[in-house]
């Protein structure tokens, strides 16, 4: 079998196949992926692994002569700079983490590699996770592939570059407020935010933990859901997780929802907008019942998540002092100014102006604008679950626009609203391309299984 | 040192907080070792040292015993209590925040009761919270070296209302609440390992006035007398201040071991300086009636139980009581002993426990068994031993672990109470003191002690007093009445 047949291929049940089969080794489209990744023009990657990626491409082939036949077999594995791995530098894009190595692996990233998932490299992103045009990592910017004059979203920007250039099969973003499914959507990829607490959070690098999810990133909707059922269950170490949730099924159905929502905000681009009424259209022709809806509180929930993610950033961030895990001269230390001056060169300006604004949540007027978002979200999470009731889906664009250049919506500020609810909520939403744009899926906690069916069902029948 | 009630008018009013450390195996959100002692940085992981990525997990031996100093204090379980974040910048604490319980606390509402001066005083207990030690920072030659064994281990606080109103009962309320965790296996409270850390707060007003003056915050004080001369300076330091005009500043203080006066630190931390956020990692702790009986009866028997056991079923004095339940082993021991031993005895169990094994006990050393020293007691009641001859016996089974009364047999420590026997010793006695005998026969009957001195002597303080001296009596009332007849 020739390595073009298999790069040439999408599908990674098929990949997976012919090196369980033999008729291909995991070495060999591990070596080409990692040439790849050297040549790669578009800042994709921090850190490529060449030789992480090899040991782990060896082992693969040695358990299938073994017999052991691995799930996701010589996978090619691209994984955000903010999920932990042993040995490897995790930089989060930071000059804070610079020379951080940690001792551990992620639990999610774990468990992709026990089932012989090859990690090529880590990828570029925004600091800290914060951003969505893939341009504010201190190693560079993230360009798109389908177009390098483009951005490639964020902040898990080179997860979904590498995808969209065919480096790694697969990637894992996080998504706080639509880091994975935005980016994935400006890359014509597919993102599951899955319900908060089905995926260990262990180990990947908090910005606002009670938001924050691992993420796959893939061409199509089944291949999400085979790494998900993979990376999910039980761990110990993350004690937020939900223990009550159906299993994802790995290979989803095409399936439509009795009844949808369909939700288009304000200032989308007629692309956008032609997109979702064309899937609405879709679905409803096949029998749903779509009508229009309006998520909850519109006016401040992306405030509220503002608010809500800077303070819990302030607080998470608050032991990277440029002391640990930054090569700063220490001896220089004499003092808290030195100390100061130190820690303020250790995060870019928008990391610095989301820390500023936590602090000024928590302390201006009594905190009252930290205790009244804490109050609005749950608001929010209500209003949103009985919209739930009502619509087993809820269709919606992912992003109002499609891909643009660097900085050219630059004062828009309230470019995340349809991607924030999923967060704040903790529902499970799906960024499914279709119609030359993406569509957001979102549902109740718990129904991931029903959105993959959904997803699957847009994915058969785009054009 | 004397304690001091009120300065030309002014009286403090005190609250105390106070740090425990849980006697825990492994710290609070990971599975390191929380020993105390271990060379630096033998008992850290990713976890305890905040290192990015890593999540808490949440020993629930903690909560437990947290819940457990809770009931021992009569508080309030709140059936749902939540974990929060403080946050300060300190080399010590390396995540940049504490995991601590802020807006909702384990336990609630309750008090203790403890006594001065055999009166006895009430303060409330307002919160009782659960949340992790930081590390520790060595200075030494200039430099600074980071510790972080205790870094994540698990802390009780203990906040009560501004109830005490003198360095005396502040201390006394701080030994009884020492007590009272030790009693119920909450720490070891050990104030001199930091295992029991007291911060006081302290303000002054007029006698007889209702409102509180400004407070001052003293940190860490590692001892309760220390804490005494905190308060005692603080009363004296804050009364001149206002006394000259000045206002008192909220303010945290530090302290000196020194010279026994305090400094100022930093102006007093406000809540909104330590910016609280929820915990988002931990899941609430969930607390229910099961939970609650579970605790209550696997609880030890508190030291106040006990000595009312003791004075009102033992027949103790209040104050042996009391020292007998200095401290869990103390009051174990003692009640091994007199479930040895029959009623008769048990006074005699007490004295000699208190006079001879609890000064040992106290210093670590090798005792006798409680065995053995209700079969001392025993000996000495039915008045087989002497008192003198008990010490002994004390002193030799606590080397020697054999039955006490082969012991005394064999060492010859037993009473001679056989007339005839110690009738031949008188005789002997007679013989060998001629002087005495001729200043009795002189009618100077005070020589007859002379004589009883001399029995003792010969059998080396086994002979029986009583009878002794009711043979010398009979020895010389004989030959008296002989010379009478002639
Ligand atoms: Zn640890």
């Amino acid at each position: 079998m020739s390595i073009d047949a298999v790069n040439n291929h999408n599908s990674i049940d098929y990949v997976s196949e012919v090196v369980n089969g033999g008729q291909i080794s995991a070495r060999e489209i591990c070596e080409t992926a990692l040439n790849n990744a050297e040549k790669d023009i578009c800042g994709s990657f921090i850190t490529v692994t060449r030789r992480e990626a090899i040991s782990a491409a060896d082992r693969v082939d040695k358990a299938i002569s073994n017999g052991i036949r691995l799930p996701l077999a010589g996978i090619t594995l691209a994984v955000k700079d903010n999920i932990c791995t042993a040995g490897i530098r995790t930089t989060c894009a930071s000059a804070a983490l610079e020379y951080f190595v940690p001792s551990y692996d992620a639990t999610a990233y774990e468990r992709l590699i026990a089932a012989g998932c090859v990690p090529i490299g880590k990828t570029n992103m925004d600091e800290f996770a914060m951003g969505s045009e893939g341009s504010l990592s201190h190693f560079g910017i993230t360009r798109n592939p389908l177009n390098p004059d483009l951005i490639a979203g964020g902040s898990s920007s080179g997860s979904a570059a590498a995808v969209s250039a065919k480096i790694a099969s697969v990637s894992l973003g996080s998504d706080t407020g639509g880091s994975s499914r935005q980016p994935a959507g400006l890359c014509a990829l597919v993102s599951m935010k899955p319900t908060y607490g089905r995926i260990s959070r262990q180990g990947l690098v908090e910005f606002a933990p009670s938001m924050d999810q691992i993420c796959p990133i893939t061409h199509t909707v089944k291949e999400n859901a085979m790494i998900i059922s993979v990376m999910e269950g039980a761990d110990f170490k993350d004690l937020s997780m939900r223990r009550d949730l159906d299993m994802i099924n790995p290979t989803p159905e095409s399936k439509i929802p009795e009844r949808m929502g369909v939700f288009i905000p304000t200032g989308c681009s007629a692309a956008v907008v032609n997109a979702v009424r064309k899937a609405s259209m879709l679905f409803s022709e096949s029998g749903s019942e779509c009508e229009p809806a309006e998520l909850p509180e519109q006016s401040y929930a992306v405030c509220v998540y503002n608010a809500l993610s800077s303070v819990e950033a302030l607080s998470c961030l608050a032991r990277y002092d440029g002391m640990k895990y930054k090569s700063a001269d220490l001896s220089s230390v004499k003092d808290i100014s030195s100390a100061r001056e130190i820690r303020g060169q250790c995060f870019g300006k928008e990391v610095k102006e989301r820390l500023a604004l936590g602090a000024a949540a928590l302390s201006v007027n009594d905190a009252a604008l930290y205790r009244t978002a804490v109050d609005l979200r749950k608001k929010i999470a209500v209003e949103t679950d009985a919209l739930f009731e009502k619509y087993k889906v809820i269709i919606m664009p992912t992003t109002k626009r499609t891909s643009y250049r660097f900085g050219q919506y630059y004062n828009e500020d309230d470019a995340d609203l349809n991607l924030v609810y999923a967060n704040l909520t903790g529902c499970p939403a799906i960024s499914v391309p279709f119609a030359g744009a993406s569509v957001q899926l979102m549902a109740a906690r718990g129904e991931d299984n029903a959105l993959y069916s959904a997803a699957k069902f847009l994915e058969d029948n785009n054009s | 040192m004397t304690e001091i009630k009120s300065y030309k008018g002014y009286e403090p009013v005190i609250g105390v907080e106070v740090h425990v450390e849980l006697k825990t195996i492994t710290k609070a959100f990971c599975s390191c070792s929380a020993k105390y002692g271990d060379i630096p940085n033998a008992n850290v992981c990713p976890i305890c040292l905040g290192m990015p990525g890593t999540m808490p997990s949440l020993n629930q031996e903690a909560i437990k015993l947290a819940a457990a100093a809770g009931l021992a204090l009569g508080c309030e379980l709140s059936p749902v209590s939540r974990f929060d974040r403080k946050h300060y910048y300190y080399s010590d604490l390396p995540k940049g925040y504490q995991i601590t319980q802020y807006y909702s606390p384990l336990c609630r509402d309750g008090l203790l009761r403890y006594e001065v001066g055999g009166s006895e005083k009430i303060a409330r207990i307002t919160r009782i919270h659960l949340e992790e030690d930081a590390g520790r920072l060595i200075n030494r030659n200039g430099e600074t070296f980071a510790d972080y064994n205790r870094c994540g281990a698990p802390l009780i606080e203990i906040v009560t209302a501004p109830d005490m109103r003198s360095s005396e009962e502040a201390m006394a309320f701080v030994e009884e609440l020492r007590r009272t965790l030790l009693f119920a296996g909450i720490s070891d409270c050990k104030m001199n390992e930091g295992s029991l850390r007291c911060d006081v707060n302290i303000s002054v007003r007029p006698l007889g006035e209702e409102t509180l003056g400004a407070r001052c915050e003293i940190k860490n004080i590692n001892s309760i007398n220390y804490l005494g001369r905190a308060i005692d300076y603080e009363l004296v330091r804050q009364t001149e201040e206002i006394l000259s005009g000045k206002e008192i500043s909220t303010e945290t203080r530090r302290f000196s071991e020194d010279d026994g006066t305090t400094e100022r630190m930093r102006d007093k931390e406000t809540p909104l300086d330590y910016r609280y956020t929820i915990e988002p990692n931990l899941p609430p702790i969930i607390i229910d009636k099961n939970y609650i009986n579970d605790i209550l009866k696997s609880m030890p028997t508190l030291h106040r139980e006990r000595i009312s056991r003791y004075t009102e079923k033992l027949g103790l004095r209040r104050e042996d009581a009391k020292l007998i339940c200095c401290s869990p082993e103390s009051a174990e021991y003692f009640d091994l002993a007199v479930s040895q031993a029959p009623m008769e005895s048990i006074k005699t169990v007490a004295s000699l426990y208190i006079g001879e094994v609890l000064p040992l006990l106290r210093e670590k050393k090798s005792v006798a068994s409680p065995k053995r020293l209700s079969e001392i007691s025993s000996l000495y009641v039915k008045g087989r031993i002497t008192a003198a001859a008990a010490k002994k016996l004390l002193v030799i089974t606590s080397e020697r672990d054999v039955p006490a009364s082969e012991l005394a047999e064999e060492l010859g420590l037993t009473i001679i109470s056989d007339r005839d026997e110690i009738s031949q010793y008188v005789l002997e006695a007679v013989e060998a003191n001629p002087k005495a005998v001729a200043d009795i026969s002189r009618g100077k009957t005070q020589a007859m002690k002379a004589i009883v001195g001399a029995v003792m002597k010969i059998t080396s303080g086994r002979a029986e007093p009583s009878i002794v001296n009711e043979e010398v009596k009979k020895h010389f009332d004989k030959k008296i009445d002989l010379g009478k007849e002639k």
